[in-house]
Formats: structure tokens, sequence, C-alpha cells
């Protein structure tokens, strides 16, 4: 073929972010607003800013989330879902550990009566007894569900190696016990504390003009403004977190009888998106694991074919930060696999990347920029995260101005900072006999049950 | 609000398409879309399982690993490294009927992307020693997907029990792992000079360029590549392939409750049948106020979780219907009394203009969430070129749901749903010995 070379093209590109809107309610709720008209689709978020890490009873944020949409004080769950399902849209609300929120994307000319349906569903729960009954068998169930699943019983294992007896030290979904005894005051408690307007924000996307936007939120929810008591927030610092005594233990096994393969966590925690090692420790994750060409994914599937797939990651929490990679990997190489991990990790923390690792990342990070801010959708969740973070306006901006500026020599000091002598986690699903001798030499392990109880040390 | 009606049929966006064949029998489609600096390409072949032989399945799924192991000047390693290095992302997937390898890259890095399609289009370059990695890849992806994933062997359960090894859809996509363990380098270059041809193939660029320049681009990359020298081997698909008479299996797998999975054999994407099971399955399990979703989960709280989908391929399709028991005392049996109740009843007494409007509403919103991303657009125009000859369609494809009546549903509830044409899947926890 006569075309030989690659048609590369190396001209530096430009910080590009898509337009947005800011806008505030007349009961002091911000809107973040992105239209696009191209489809009749709107999307909006009314994001909380704290989650089940304030739960008392493990599972009361997701279970009373779960039935925001089961009811209100005028409506039935059956009133409810004809309504919504007759648009064709989807009415959700979802939890995590540090947020919470209540969307809907639907087709945009039925969006009034949308928001009109959000708005209900956010501040009149019923909160009704066989809704609660009915809820809590399907919840049974679906904990049961995901217990089948190597790569949930690997995470229950990781969770209690790093977080255990911290607000983040248990299913979000809660355990079969805690849902057993779950009760309509729980949720109600759950609910006060969450669903509060100073700590509510909306994201809207899509097909809309802002204007027309706010009017209609400031029908439904600009009244929203009684906040009552105190704002909580969860009682562990950051520091109590990443010091906790009780995570010091370094091999997690739980039990996946027959298992074809093991699930494999590993992971330390790390410096959040305040600290300025931050974009940086971003940029060494992508060579490490965060991208398919990573030093991971090059190594266990590329060159060794243990694994289908290895990833990595760094996960933001409110009061931690975490760095892990995931995988499956074949039973018979489980030792293997995570001896090589940790000497991938080893050499992240001793020795400088390659010019080539730094041109390639960097052109990738910044060029990639542009896929991640292709929908309004995307683009209002970036800004969202400003907002759910405490983040300047100009973050983006920053993370670009960085990335383009990065150095080997600066990266080589983070390495060495971020990397070495970390209290690292290794967690894994399998025949906890056979992984005892696939990883006896990293010392002694915990053996874990699905309900994230030490069994053994 | 349960009597608000629809104030005017909602539509999706229609962009404009340009589209050219070259001499080599490439079909080009280029569609503009300004809304973002980004482009997506995709190529897409027509094979799949399908093509398979009996005796060598999983082979167009493992080739597709193989398509990104090297070509005459990609080396080894270096395919992902120019997409990466251009800001890129790429992946591909493998169905009964195409394989399809897709880009998204920042939009002036398009010739990029052409030239890597065109150098893997124009000479297969895989050494032994990539063969052997990817084998092991493979056969970690179907241990993670099949084997060790609770209810990964229904696939393989329904397709040989419901089509005769003939039909190529007899086997799931992964294939049988002995299959791949044993493929050899000849298998893999056969396979190539078969199937991956320009001729055999639609590339579809979408994104923020100029029709014009897109397409001069892709003519100095594509036209040099030879067509096949003869007609692509096609199979015949042929009706007593499906398997009827009403076929049931038990399946014992490490999962905590009682799953029913139920089937019904109907007809494939080329035929407008598919317009109305798609209504008629949204009716039957979106949303809680979906007909079985109410019945079985609500009411009579058997079910914690239910779902129907359409499993369409390009001659046969499998109206599919699952359920996980809502708890431990809860029988395959007393989920499948449940589903026939609610089946038989629309099959007997037809749906309302409201269900009808729910559907389409549900079929609108799910196609406007596609179209709004240059690589959801260019996947669809691949195929609606390759299976129609037409890209436009990816634009009126709700046209086709609007026009299926309530009548239309009805009929083919009565249709479908019958005990000859099911097949009947148990799921259920194994008793550990």
């Amino acid at each position: 073929m006569a075309h030989s070379n690659p048609p590369r093209i190396d001209t530096p590109i430009a910080f590009v972010f898509p337009e947005y809107k800011h806008r505030t309610l007349s009961g002091g709720m911000k809107i973040i607003a992105v239209e696009d008209r191209t489809q009749p689709l709107v999307s909006i978020n009314l994001a909380l800013k704290q989650g089940a890490a304030l739960e008392k009873v493990w599972g009361a944020a997701n279970f009373a989330s779960s039935l925001l949409t089961k009811g209100t004080m005028s409506r039935s769950a059956q009133d409810i879902a004809d309504a919504i399902d007759f648009t064709g849209g989807s009415l959700n609300a979802s939890s995590g550990f540090d947020s919470a929120s209540m969307s809907i994307s639907i087709l945009s000319q039925f969006l009034p009566n949308g928001l009109e349906l959000l708005a209900d569903v956010l501040l009149h729960p019923a909160f009704a007894e066989d809704e609660i009954e009915r809820l809590r068998q399907q919840t049974l169930v679906e904990i049961q569900q995901y217990l089948s699943d190597a790569g949930y019983l690997a995470a229950i294992a990781f969770t209690q190696g790093m977080f255990r007896g911290t607000p983040y030290g248990h299913p979000t979904i809660g355990t079969t016990d805690t849902v057993q005894r779950m009760s309509r005051q729980d949720c109600e408690d759950i609910y006060h504390l969450l669903v509060r307007p100073d700590q509510a924000f909306i994201a809207a996307a899509g097909d809309f003009d802002t204007d027309e936007l706010v009017q209609t939120l400031e029908g439904v929810l600009g009244h929203w403004s009684a906040s009552t008591g105190e704002k909580s927030s969860i009682s562990a610092t950051h520091e109590q977190i990443t010091n906790n005594r009780e995570a010091m233990h370094k091999v997690m096994l739980i039990e996946k009888p027959d298992a074809a393969q093991t699930a494999l966590r590993l992971g330390f925690q790390t410096v959040g998106r305040e600290n300025e090692d931050f974009i940086a420790m971003q940029f060494l994750n992508t060579i490490l694991g965060g991208s398919f060409i990573s030093r991971l994914n090059h190594n266990l599937r590329e060159e060794k074919g243990y694994t289908y797939g290895i990833h990595s990651g760094i996960d933001t929490y409110k009061q931690a930060t975490i760095w892990a990679a995931k995988t499956h990997v074949g039973s018979e190489v489980a030792g293997d696999a995570v001896r090589e991990i940790l000497r991938e990790i080893d050499r992240m923390a001793t020795e400088p990347i390659s010019d080539d690792e730094l041109e390639t990342t960097r052109k990738y990070l910044l060029g990639s920029f542009a896929l991640r801010t292709e929908t309004p959708q995307q683009v209002v969740s970036l800004v969202s995260a400003l907002e759910m973070f405490n983040l300047p306006d100009d973050y983006y901006q920053r993370y670009f101005a960085e990335v383009a500026a990065m150095t080997k020599e600066h990266l080589f000091t983070v390495q060495q900072r971020r990397f070495a002598a970390q209290n690292l986690v290794i967690a894994a699903s399998g025949s906890v006999e056979h992984l005892r001798s696939q990883l006896g030499e990293l010392g002694a392990a915990s053996v874990v049950s699905m309900n994230g109880e030490i069994l053994s040390s | 609000m349960s009597t608000i009606l629809s104030p005017k049929s909602p539509k999706t966006g229609i962009l404009p398409i340009t589209q050219h064949t070259l001499a080599n029998g490439l079909r080009v489609v280029v569609i503009p879309k300004f809304t973002a600096p980004v482009v997506a390409v995709a190529v897409t072949y027509q094979v799949g399982s399908y093509s398979e032989s009996p005796d060598n399945t999983g082979f167009a799924h493992f080739f597709e690993h193989l398509m990104f192991e090297g070509s005459e000047n990609v080396a080894h390693g270096m395919f992902d490294k120019y997409c990466t290095e251009a800001g890129g992302d790429n992946n591909a997937y493998t169905t009964y009927d195409k394989t399809t390898y897709y880009m998204t890259l920042p939009a002036h890095q398009l010739e990029l992307a052409l030239w890597l399609e065109a150098d893997r289009m124009a000479a297969f370059g895989v050494t032994q020693e990539a063969l052997d990695v990817q084998r092991n890849v493979v056969l970690e992806e179907i241990n993670q997907n099949v084997e060790n994933s609770p209810y990964g062997t229904f696939s393989r359960v329904q397709n040989r029990l419901a089509f005769a090894p003939e039909a190529g859809y007899h086997w799931e996509v992964y294939g049988d792992p002995a299959h791949i363990a044993a493929s050899t380098l000849a298998d893999v270059q056969n396979f190539f000079t078969d199937f991956y041809r320009p001729d055999n193939a639609c590339l579809v660029v979408c994104g923020a360029v100029q029709p014009e320049a897109a397409l001069e681009l892709v003519q100095k990359y594509f036209n040099s590549i030879q067509a096949g020298a003869s007609p692509v081997r096609r199979k015949n698909f042929q009706s007593e392939y499906r398997y009827t008479g009403g076929r049931y299996q038990r399946v014992e797998d490490a999962i905590p409750t009682n799953t029913l999975f139920l089937s019904f054999h109907g007809e494939g994407y080329i035929n407008d049948e598919v317009n109305a099971a798609e209504i008629l399955s949204s009716i039957l399990s979106d949303g809680i106020s979906s007909r079985l979703y109410k019945a079985l989960a609500y009411e009579q709280q058997i079910a914690s979780e239910i779902n129907c989908y359409l499993d369409d391929r390009q001659f046969t399709s499998l109206f599919t219907i699952y359920t996980i028991a809502n708890g431990d005392g809860i029988t395959c049996e007393a989920l499948y009394d449940g589903v026939y109740a609610v089946l038989s009843d629309i099959a007997a007494k037809g749906v309302t203009p409201q269900e009808m409007a729910k559907a389409q509403n549900r079929l609108t919103t799910r196609l406007a969430r596609t179209l709004q991303r240059a690589n959801g657009i260019a996947d669809e125009a691949a195929h609606q070129t390759l299976f129609f000859g037409d890209p436009n369609r990816t634009f009126t494809l709700m046209d086709g749901y609007n026009a299926v009546t309530a009548d239309a549903v009805q009929a083919l509830a009565q249709k479908l749903f019958t005990k000859e044409n099911e097949i009947r899947i148990d799921f259920v926890p194994k008793t550990s010995a």
C-alpha cells in the first residue's frame, strides 16, 4: 500500500468547553443548564450533596430513594408509573455514599408534566407500608443476586479492607439483616437528612430554552426553601478515614465456590481533587491502568493473556480518595497476576516514565477532552462535579493547562510521593483455599463473609 | 397526569446524508454533524457467528480481536497507540450477523482513523505469537462472561434448543471454547480472505466534517483495496431451521433464586414484523405500569424482576422474556403460569390506544438517545446500509413504529405466544453436593 506512514496531526489542541448557563431560583437553588436542540430530549438531574455515608441503618438511603417514586400524598405508585411511562421517559432516584439524586429523562414535549411529577415525588413521598414491604422483598432478592457475582464479592472484601469501621465501610444496598429490619422511620430519618434545598442543585441538559425552564422550575420548586435543623455531614474526617486502624488488613479473601476465575481488586488510599498532586495522579493512572494501552493491560492482557482486561481508576469520595485496579483472571494464574500488578505499582514508585509515555498520555488527555463533552448530558455532568466537590469554575481549564505543561521530572516526584509504601489492600473472590495457596507469600489473609464480617485472620 | 395525550407525534432530529459506492464495492456514507468537534468512524463487515461452520464456532468474534493485532503498516500494538495519541477511543463488537469496528476522535484526526481502517481492511498481518496471546484473552473473556457469570450459559443453551445446526444460529456468538483453542493461523487467513473485503463492508463517517472533504479522504485510502474475487458466501435461512414443538431445558446454576427464560420464534429484522414486536415488548415490560411488571412484580409479587426484549437477527428473532422469582418458595412453574396469563390476555383482548402511544413514546426516546452521539448514528447508518441498502432509514425508523396498529400487535401476540412456538429454560439454584 502506498500510504505506509500514519497521517499524524500534532497541532496542539486548544481548550474549548461547551457553553453552559448558571441560574438561581428565588429560593436560592442553583441551576446549571446546557441547551442542545438537535434531538427532542431533556435530562434533568436534581442533585443532593449528601448520601449513604450519613445513614445509621445500612441501605437506608438506597431504600428510601427507591420509595420516593412509589407514592406521594396525592399519587399512588401506579399513578406515578402510568404518568411517567406514558411519556416514554424515566424518573429515577438514586444514591451513592456522598450524593443522591432524582432525575428525569424525557421527550421535551412532556417536560412541564415531568417536572411537576419530579417535584411531587421529591417533596411529598408517602413511604406507604405496603410499598415498604414490596420493596423489602425485592431488595432482599436483589442482594442475593449481587452476591452471586464474583466481581461484587471482591468489591465487598475490598471495601472491608479499605474502609471497615468508617462511613464508607458498608454496601450501599445494605445487608440482608439491615434490609429485613428497615422501618418507615429509618426511611424518613435519612430522607430528612438528604432532601434539603440548601444542599440541592439542578443540572439540566437538552432540548429547552433556559429561561423557560427556569420559569417552570420556579413554579414547581421555587417555594421549596424550608430546611429545618442543621445540615449534617459525616462525622469521620479525611484523616480519620485515611488513618483508620481497622483498615490495616492487607489481603482480603471471600469465598466463591466453583469459580472458574478469580475476581481481583487492588488499591490504596491517595490524595483527592483538592490536592495539588491530583491531576498528576490522573495522568499517572492513565499510564498505569487507565487506558487500553496502559502498562497493566499491556502486561496482563496483551503479553500474558491472563485476562480479558484490567483497568484502574481513581474513585473520589468527599472524605477519601482511592486508586484501585480491577480485573478477572484465570484462577490458576491469580498469584502471578497479583505479583505482576504489584511489580507495576513498584515500577511506578521507583522509575521515571518514558518520554514516549509522557507525550502519548498528554496527547490522549488533551485530545480526548472533546469526546468527554460530546453530548449535553456529558457537559452538564462535568459542570455538576464542580458544584458537588466545591471546585472552581475554571477547574477544567486548569486541568487542561496542567496536562499541557506536565513534565517527567514533576511526575517523578509525584510517583515517589504517591506510589511508594502505600497501604495496599488486595482483595480476591474465589476458592479461599486455592487463593491462600496462590497468594500465601503476601502475608496473612483475612477471610470476609458475604455480610462483610471478618471470619478469620 | 395519566390522562395527558400527546400534543404532537414526537419526532427525532434528521441530518443530511451523502452516500457513495467505491469501485471495489465499499459502501461509504458521510453524515455531517457539527454539535461537537468530534468525528465517529464505523466500519461494519457483514459477517458474524451466523457465517461460521458448526465445527469452527466463535471464530467471527475471535477474529474481531485479531483485527487489532497488526496489519501491513501498523505493527503489533500500534493500532491502539496511534488512536490513543490522537485522543481517540475505539472498540468493536460482534453479533450473529455483523462485526462492527468503531472509533471516535477529535474531528481533525479523521484522516488517521481512515488510514488505520484502510490498512487493516487491505492486508492482514497477525503473527503466530499474537494469535496465541489473543486466544488466551478470548478464552478468559468467555470464562468471565459465560462460565463464571450468573446466567452466563443462557445464550448457549437457548440457541441449541431453538435452532438446527445448519441455521448458523445454533451456537452463541462466543462459540465453543474448544474450537477457539484449536484455531490456526491458516483458519484466520482464510476467514479474512472470505469476509474482510470492501464489497462486504460499509464505512460511515459522522461528525464535524465536510462531506466532500471526508469523501476525498476515504477515496485516498480505500480506493486501492482489492475487491473479493468471487461473491461472498452466504447461508440460506429456512424456516425449518427453527426447532418448534415446545422446547424445554432445566439448567442448574450458581444463582440464588429460580429464574424463567421464555422465548418465542419470530421473523428477523429484515421483516417489518419486528416493528410490531418492539411495540409489544415495550407494552409488556417497559416500566412499572407495563403488563408483565404490574401483574407479576407489583400485584402478585411472585417476580422480583421481569423483562422482555427482542433478540432480533437478520433472518429470525427470539422474543424473549425473563423473570426472577421474588423469593425461595416460588417455582419456575408459577412464573410460567403468571407470564402466560398476561400473554394470553393480550392475545385475546389486544392492547389499548394509550398503550400504543406509550410504546411509541418510549421507542422515540430510545432512538433520540442513540442519535445524540456521532457514534450512535454511525453504527445505525452502517447497519441500515448493509442490510437495507438505505442509510436514510437511520432517521426514519420511528415511522416504522408509528405505522404499527393495535390490531397488528394483537395479531402478532396471537402468532407468537403458543406452546408450539416456545423455548423454555428454567434456571434453578445449584444444589451443592
